[in-house]
C-alpha cells in the first residue's frame, strides 16, 4: 500500500562531462574517464606519466593546439591535447547520435548532449588511445572494438 | 506499367534554387520553420549538422549538393521527411528554398537516363518535377565521395 497519493519520480542517474574546444567545436568527455586535466606546458608524455599525447585536433580538424590544455584520460596512458576546457556539467541523458551520421562519427561519439538549445557531441575516449596505439605501437595498449573499425571507416570510407 | 503510375498519388513539392522536386506525402512529416543548424565533426557527405525541434535533435541534410550540385543556396524552411534505416525510420531535416506544395498527380515511371534516385515524374504547371527515392539519393550523395573529416566549421567560439 503507498503512503502518499502519487509516486515519487524516478530520479535520473547524473553523469559529470567536461566541456571543451577542439578549433570552433565544442565537446564533451566523461568526467570519470579522465585522471587529470592540466596545462600544456610542452612536457614530453613521461614527464607526466602518460605514454602518448594526442591532438584532438589530428581527429576533428583545425590547427593543432598551441598551449592549450590536456586531459589525461584514466587506464590508458594518453593525453589529448585541446585548445581550452570549458566547464564541468552534469547531464542526465545522451541522445543517441541519428543514424543518418553513418561515418567514423559513429564510432567518434558516444552520442549527444543537450546543454539548453546547444548540442554537444559526447567523445568516445577510446578512440584517441586507438589514435596512439596507430601512432606509437610500442608504447600504447592496444584498443579494440569500435573505435579501432571507426577508424579503419575513416581511413576508407565506404 | 506499374501500379505506382497508374493511380493519382499525393506528393509535396518543394523548390530548391530554380527547380522543384517532390516526395510522396507518406515520406513527409511536416514543413518546419528555420532553426539554428548545429555543426559538429564528422565524415558523413550531406550533412550540415543537426537541428532541434520539440526536443529532439534531427540531421540536417543538404539535397542540393547531389541534385543541383551546389549547395550555395538560401534555405528558408525544413522540411521534415522520414528516412527508412533497417526496421526503423528516423525523421530528417531537409533544407528547401520556400513554401511547399501539396499536388496530386500520376507519377509516370523514370527514364532509364535519370539517376537511380528518380522514382519518376510528376507533370505540374507545364513542368517535368523528379519524385525522389531519398534512400537512393542517400547512397548517390555517399557515392559521391565524403567530406574531409571536421571539414565542418563550428558555429560557436571558444
Amino acid at each position: 500500500m503507498r503512503r502518499f497519493g502519487r509516486s515519487l519520480p524516478a530520479s535520473r542517474p547524473v553523469e559529470a562531462v567536461i566541456l571543451f574546444w577542439v578549433g570552433l567545436h565544442r565537446l564533451a568527455i566523461s568526467a570519470s574517464e579522465l585522471r587529470e586535466i592540466r596545462n600544456d606546458r610542452g612536457l614530453a608524455p613521461a614527464e607526466f606519466g602518460c605514454a602518448a599525447i594526442v591532438p584532438a585536433s589530428a581527429l576533428f580538424g583545425g590547427a593543432p593546439p598551441q598551449g592549450g590544455r590536456l586531459l589525461v584520460l584514466r587506464h590508458s596512458g594518453v593525453a589529448v591535447s585541446v585548445d581550452g576546457v570549458d566547464r564541468l556539467i552534469e547531464i542526465t541523458a545522451v541522445y543517441v547520435l541519428p543514424r543518418a551520421f553513418r561515418g567514423a562519427e559513429r564510432c567518434w561519439y558516444r552520442g549527444l548532449v543537450l546543454l539548453g538549445d546547444a548540442v554537444i557531441p559526447l567523445v568516445n575516449p577510446e578512440v584517441f588511445v586507438v589514435h596512439a596505439e596507430l601512432a606509437e605501437p610500442q608504447v600504447v595498449p592496444a584498443a579494440s572494438g569500435c573505435a579501432v573499425q571507426g577508424w579503419a571507416q575513416e581511413a576508407n570510407p565506404v | 506499367m506499374n501500379a505506382a503510375s497508374t493511380h493519382a498519388q499525393s506528393f509535396v513539392l518543394f523548390p530548391l534554387g530554380e527547380r522543384r522536386f517532390a516526395l510522396p506525402t507518406g515520406d513527409v512529416l511536416e514543413l518546419s520553420r528555420p532553426g539554428r543548424v548545429q555543426e559538429f565533426p564528422h565524415t558523413t557527405p550531406g550533412l550540415d549538422g543537426v537541428l532541434v525541434r520539440r526536443g529532439r535533435i534531427l540531421p540536417v541534410w543538404d539535397v542540393a549538393r547531389t541534385l543541383l550540385g551546389s549547395n550555395a543556396l538560401v534555405y528558408k524552411l525544413y522540411l521534415l521527411a522520414w528516412r527508412k534505416f533497417d526496421a526503423a525510420r528516423e525523421c530528417t531535416a531537409i533544407q528547401v528554398s520556400g513554401e511547399c506544395q501539396l499536388v496530386h498527380g500520376e507519377m509516370q515511371p523514370p527514364s532509364d537516363q535519370q539517376p537511380a534516385y528518380v522514382r519518376g515524374s510528376l507533370w505540374v504547371e507545364a513542368e517535368s518535377v523528379q519524385v525522389l527515392d531519398l534512400e537512393m539519393l542517400a547512397a548517390a550523395q555517399h557515392a559521391d565521395g565524403s567530406q574531409p573529416r571536421g571539414a565542418v566549421a563550428g558555429k560557436e567560439k571558444p
